[in-house]
């Protein structure tokens, strides 16, 4: 249900019957090696350049191709002003269509010209940016992504164009069941604070953003010590220090007087009880989701936090819920559950999709299910089984280039050090069955959940 | 924009059906556009040359086939220690019999229910707890399973891929009770995908209509109505019609020796005897007559939109070499006419004439059977489905009388060259263009050196067949359909602004 936001602008393609292929990037499914022969994981180096800039790398000279991942903390529709929703957002996808004496025309033709990748989108809590090229096009790569950062132009033609795509795809959201429940959801739990809203705003605030509150965000909030960056591919150490000056030596320093230093919201509205609301939407599939507090990244319990969820909705075809509700009973198509997790207010959120004339049924099972749930009605084997897929899965998350460059940054961001790859599996393994249980016994018996039904 | 995402989810699910749906989290979306080595290259790109001899090579496929017709395809990359499979058979919901549709997509789910050696379900079980990824489509022409693993347990896996090719255990009282269950999680799939989309509705409704004389008017999911009567002896005579080794191939991506996968398929999958002959069934091509308009309103629809859809052959469907010659011009010029947002046709239409929010064009040349140019457009605020309409038309008939020049068709053969090598990146992207390349026949160093059959084209080609496809009124008479999704009540529009229509 949490949506991709830096999808950004795929504004048209010429597709043959090839043309799709869709990537799942799994926050909840990071893991390391459980092969039979411990796996050699690429070695993560750290990169400091000439003007202090620091990133990871991982050098990959198999293909002629670069990778450069960002993320800025604090940047995302959590700092938007009040009237001004979906400001951040807004940035982010106008960011790439003019900068310095380039106009909005002359940076997509010389994108599309040089086969280059720029992207940036804005998701609740962070801004994040995505550089990829072939080797042979960097000198051009490198000028247009520092430009995009440095010298963001929002000329009225592209903001307006932009303006109104965003305002479409609003429109069309209000007929999708998950956006709607997304929606209902995020209020819910966080009233009027910064997670409330849409990333991408709302009609009326976004017709109102102008291109000076655009250039004013962009100013405030993209800063040479905020950055989080990850490399990969075709360059050396020294290649990529080099290449970390070009594209972020010239950003402002934005000091102490950042959104990234304000603590994140936390989900303060949430029930005692578990609390149920309905939204009529007239489809013939209805969407319900629901969510009870759980453990952030930086959490201890974290890593039983993912093998729990495994277990219970994340492990795909082998999960609990999928088991009990489709399998069983045929009483969905989909049905899973994940950790978003949010800063200071992680959540464990189930989604399941499923005919309106099988609510009544399905609502009823849920809470039988979370019951057991306290009781953790897993064996040893399924335990090991969840533990050998987290530390296994790890390794389809480096699939491509830009998969690797954008994991590198994920990692610093959560704070985890250079040495994690190799670390992570003890993680799993040493989480017992104890601890699994005692967390069970905590996550399910907390009466706090909030639930959201879309459907007639 | 992310309403274009939405529609590009929409056509995906058209084209394939995928066992489960995607777990949750992100949806990142790329378009495996499938690109090679240029030859010629304009002189005012000088990094050019350089690339060419850098990042030239053809993709490097090494292939075999076994005594018993199983062709075996593999593109070695030692990278990270990880292999992407996929097993393809050559046989999709086209082949569904009459009255059942949604055969060869309900028959995908149940290959995960179980073997006499594997059972209940033991498959997804056994390839989670190594850490890998299992899935499978199923695709009008083809139905395909794939996983991505570990290298270190890759043979576990395709072990248990060659087990299932002929061992599906249908008599087994589990299976049975998993079938009831499996229909009715399939016509939920429906409702997910379908009912509650109506952008889908409307294109499973002018698809019905498009194709006047082949199977691809029924929907891969299948009819209301025909899901239902679906019975495992209609699986198990599918099942023994067309999966076996000589109406399969399989593609292995990764970590992997091309001889240690041979002696592998050897022993997995060598003691399976051939199938019965393979007909592909030869479908007349009655000529269009009329041209159709589909109109479509319903309270869900927020935004409007125009879909035009124009036929044409497929690199399957073609009659002869002079007509695929033509399809791939055709390629091209779609390419440098509307192939990103620098293209002429979004300059037009988005950025100049401010009547679109969006515009999109694609063409099928991957499929057995005929195919069309589909043009996809949300207007702007304000603008109607038929004014856009004319526009569009408009606009396509002065660029194709202008033509193209050759700098806009050199420009196009650069991003179709460049866009391959950053596919060859990504291990399932290159195993799935092989096998879907493969599978309609196209020859080896065809595959490897793709797209150099588009890139070659030439200008004046490219401007003929432009002309004799895209201009509308020329193709009156030859089944062109146009599509307006329309929302119930007139639409006004929310932010005050001027819209000009221009002549």
């Amino acid at each position: 249900m949490i949506k991709c936001h830096n999808v950004k602008f795929i504004k048209v393609w010429l597709v043959t019957s090839l043309w799709v292929t869709i990537l799942i990037i799994g926050l909840g499914n990071q893991g390391v090696a459980g092969a039979k022969h411990e796996i050699i994981w690429p070695k993560i180096q750290t990169v400091t350049s000439a003007l202090g800039i620091k990133a990871w790398l991982i050098e990959d000279h198999n293909a002629p191709m670069i990778s450069v991942s960002l993320r800025l903390r604090g940047a995302g529709s959590v700092a938007d002003p009040p009237g001004r929703e979906g400001l951040a957002h807004f940035m982010a996808t106008t960011l790439d269509e003019g900068a310095g004496n380039q106009d909005s025309a002359t940076v997509r033709r010389l994108l599309s010209d040089n086969s280059i990748t720029m992207s940036f989108s804005a998701d609740r809590e962070r801004f994040t940016g995505t550089l990829l090229f072939l080797s042979y096009y960097q000198t051009q790569a490198v000028e247009l992504f520092q430009q995009a950062l440095m010298a963001p132009r929002f000329d009225q033609e592209p903001v307006d164009r932009v303006r109104q795509q965003i305002l479409t795809t609003l429109k069309s959201q209000q007929a999708s069941p998950d956006e709607q429940a997304e929606l209902a959801l995020f209020q819910s739990l966080f009233g009027t604070s910064g997670y409330s809203h849409a990333p991408e705003g709302t009609l009326e605030s976004v017709s109102k953003i102008s291109p000076d509150d655009l250039r004013q965000f962009a100013k405030s909030h993209i800063g040479k010590d905020r950055l989080i960056i990850g490399l990969a591919g075709d360059l050396t150490p020294d290649q990529a220090a080099m290449l970390l000056d070009q594209l972020f030596g010239n950003l402002p320093l934005l000091g102490t007087n950042s959104d990234e230093l304000k603590p994140s919201p936390h989900y303060s509205l949430i029930g005692d009880k578990d609390e149920v609301k309905k939204i009529s939407l007239a489809v013939p599939q209805a969407r319900l989701v629901s969510v009870k507090p759980a453990v952030s990244i930086n959490d201890p319990r974290y890593f039983a936090a993912q093998i729990l969820n495994y277990l219970y909705g994340g492990g795909s075809f082998e999960s609990y819920l999928v088991d009990e509700i489709r399998r069983k009973r045929g009483l969905a198509y989909s049905a899973s559950s994940y950790i978003y997790p949010l800063e200071n207010a992680p959540m464990l959120i189930v989604n399941v999709a499923s005919s309106a004339s099988k609510l009544a049924e399905l609502s009823s099972l849920l809470p039988k299910l979370q019951q057991n749930m306290q009781d953790f009605p897993f064996s040893d084997a399924q335990i090991e089984a969840a533990k050998a897929n987290l530390i296994g899965s790890y390794l389809l998350g480096f699939a491509s280039t830009p998969h690797v460059s954008a994991r590198l940054a994920a990692l610093q961001d959560y704070g985890f050090s250079p040495d994690y790859l190799s670390q992570r599996a003890k993680n799993y393994q040493s989480v017992t069955k104890e601890a699994l249980k005692t967390l069970a016994k905590g996550l399910f018996s907390n009466p706090q959940q909030q639930t959201i039904i879309v459907g007639p | 924009m992310r309403n274009i995402v939405i529609l590009t989810l929409t056509l995906l699910l058209r084209k394939s059906l995928m066992k489960k749906t995607l777990p949750h989290a992100k949806w990142l979306i790329s378009f495996v556009k499938l690109v090679a080595i240029v030859v010629a290259i304009a002189s005012h790109y000088p990094s050019f040359a350089k690339a060419l001899t850098e990042a030239g090579p053809p993709l490097a496929i090494q292939s075999g086939e076994l005594a018993n017709g199983l062709r075996v395809m593999v593109i070695e990359n030692h990278r990270i220690p990880l292999v992407n499979t996929i097993l393809l058979y050559h046989a999709g919901a086209m082949d569904d019999p009459a009255g059942k549709s949604g055969l060869a997509h309900v028959l995908e789910h149940m290959m995960f229910k179980g073997t006499k050696k594997t059972p209940d379900g033991g498959f997804s079980r056994i390839v989670a707890g190594y850490g890998g990824e299992e899935n499978a489509f199923t695709t009008q022409d083809a139905t395909a399973y794939y996983h991505t693993i570990a290298r270190d347990y890759w043979a576990d896996v395709l072990a248990l891929e060659a087990d299932r090719m002929r061992n599906l255990d249908f008599a087994s009282q589990a299976f049975r009770q998993e079938f009831t269950t499996e229909v009715k999680v399939v016509i939920e799939e429906r409702n997910q995908r379908t009912e509650n989309n109506p952008m889908a509705k409307l294109m499973e409704q002018m698809e019905a209509g498009f194709f006047l004389n082949h199977p691809y008017r029924k929907p891969i999911i299948g009819w209301p109505g025909e899901l239902e009567n679906l019975s495992i002896q209609d699986l198990q005579q599918f099942y023994n019609q067309y999966y076996h080794p000589d109406n399969a191939i399989l593609v292995v991506s990764g970590d992997v020796q091309f001889s240690e996968v041979m002696d592998l398929a050897k022993r997995l999958f060598g003691l399976y005897a051939k199938g019965p002959p393979r007909n592909f069934p030869s479908y007349g091509k009655p000529p269009y007559l009329t041209h159709n308009q589909y109109d479509y309103s319903d309270p869900l629809v927020k935004v409007p939109r125009l879909i035009v859809k124009i036929p044409t052959p497929t690199l399957g469907s073609s009659a002869n070499q002079a007509e695929t010659e033509q399809i791939l011009a055709l390629n091209l010029g779609l390419e440098a006419l509307a192939g990103d947002d620098s293209s002429p046709l979004y300059r037009r239409l988005v950025i100049e004439r401010k009547l679109a929010v969006s515009v999109a064009v694609g063409q099928d040349l991957f499929d057995r059977g005929p195919g069309a140019i589909s043009i996809y457009a949300t207007p702007a605020s304000g603008v109607s489905l038929e004014d856009l309409q004319n526009a569009l038309s408009h606009e396509l008939a002065l660029m194709v009388k202008t033509g193209l020049s050759e700098e806009e068709i050199e420009r196009a053969r650069i991003r179709l060259r460049d866009s391959q090598l950053l596919q060859r990146d990504n291990l399932s992207h290159v195993a799935r263009m092989v096998a879907l390349l493969s599978n309609i026949g196209l020859p080896l160093d065809t595959i490897s050196q793709w797209p150099q059959p588009i890139i070659q084209q030439q200008r004046a080609t490219v401007n003929q067949v432009l002309n004799d496809w895209l201009v509308l009124g020329q193709r009156e008479a030859r089944g062109w359909q146009a599509g307006y999704l329309r929302t119930v009540v007139p639409e006004k529009p929310d932010v005050p602004e001027k819209v000009e229509l221009q002549p």
